[in-house]
């Protein structure tokens, strides 16, 4: 059977369709979303075909099986080119940061992530259990004066590849959407 | 000749062309191994010419651009010189969002690096 199944998009949500992506997501898949309630056709915002969410240990390299994951997902989702390699920078500039630096590799805590991805567009949601911080205290890495600095490039890939980025108030949970260039072409 | 996990060092001539064993560099553990491969070439093996021939590598994160960075302050401190060539787009535009494409100085390909080393 080809993976995403047509139907999932169509909204008839079955057993068939979660075993489908219980068998691609080996690890712990809280929720899968439903199209279809009570007999009745729910229009979602978007119709993610595929999301999960997951708790990370804060240990290096913990998100590594995850951010595979997520890629073959979109693979088969049809992603491909600079827009994979877009998602992958995200990805792992998003969730090395709330594991080294929002939870500062503390291992008694945890990163949430939520994501959902469909043929067009990726969505990802990372909550660390840090103080959180101030994007715009974040030296501008970019300027002449800075390029030799440590930090700062991460958020600036993050902002530069996403079509959309925001933190929330405390700055320890960043919610990214990509939006896949080939839909908009 | 040091023995190197995560680049092979090949001389020619005066110059030293390191190519990644790596395609993708983000592990940390394999960052620390590969930046202190390529601190090693300058500060105990003394090489004052060094092209990073990229040619291999087809991600990298940002805490392997924070090593180069970190190795381009090393070749300036040991009085060598740096280049970086074969980058494919992908990843010449991680450098181009980043504007490390003012601090190194990049080409196309090795030969062009050889010829302007």
């Amino acid at each position: 059977m080809p993976w995403p199944p047509s139907e999932a998009v169509a909204g008839e949500s079955s057993r068939a369709d979660q075993a489908l992506v219980r068998q691609h997501s080996p690890w712990s898949i809280k929720s899968v979303i439903r199209f279809v309630i009570g007999g009745e056709l729910i229009v979602p915002e978007h119709a993610w075909i595929w999301t999960a969410q997951l708790t990370l240990p804060s240990r290096r390299g913990a998100h590594m099986p995850c951010m595979q994951e997520i890629l073959e997902t979109l693979t088969n989702l049809g992603w491909e080119g600079r827009d994979l390699f877009a998602v992958e920078m995200a990805l792992e500039e998003s969730l090395t940061n709330a594991i080294r630096h929002g939870n500062r590799l503390d291992e008694s805590k945890h990163v949430d992530v939520e994501c959902r991805a469909s043929r067009e567009r990726f969505w990802l949601r990372v909550k660390d259990e840090g103080n959180g911080f101030r994007p715009q205290m974040v030296p501008d890495c970019t300027a002449d004066e800075n390029l030799e600095c440590p930090g700062g490039r991460g958020l600036a890939l993050i902002n530069a590849y996403m079509t959309s980025v925001e933190y929330n108030e405390c700055g320890n949970c960043v919610t990214l959407e990509k939006i896949r260039s080939t839909a908009t072409d | 000749m040091a023995t190197h996990r995560r680049i092979k060092a090949n001389q020619s001539g005066q110059v030293t062309v390191v190519t990644f064993n790596d395609s993708k560099i983000i592990d940390e553990q394999e960052i620390q191994e590969f930046g202190q491969e390529l601190y090693d070439l300058v500060e105990r093996e003394g090489r004052k010419k060094i092209i990073l021939n990229f040619g291999n590598v087809e991600f990298l994160s940002s805490a392997a651009l924070g090593k180069l960075i970190g190795f381009d302050k090393r070749v300036k401190q040991h009085g060598a010189e740096l280049m970086l060539s074969n980058i494919r787009p992908e990843i010449y535009e991680v450098f181009a969002i980043t504007k490390l494409t003012k601090l190194f100085e990049i080409k196309d390909d090795e030969a062009d690096a050889l010829a302007a080393i």
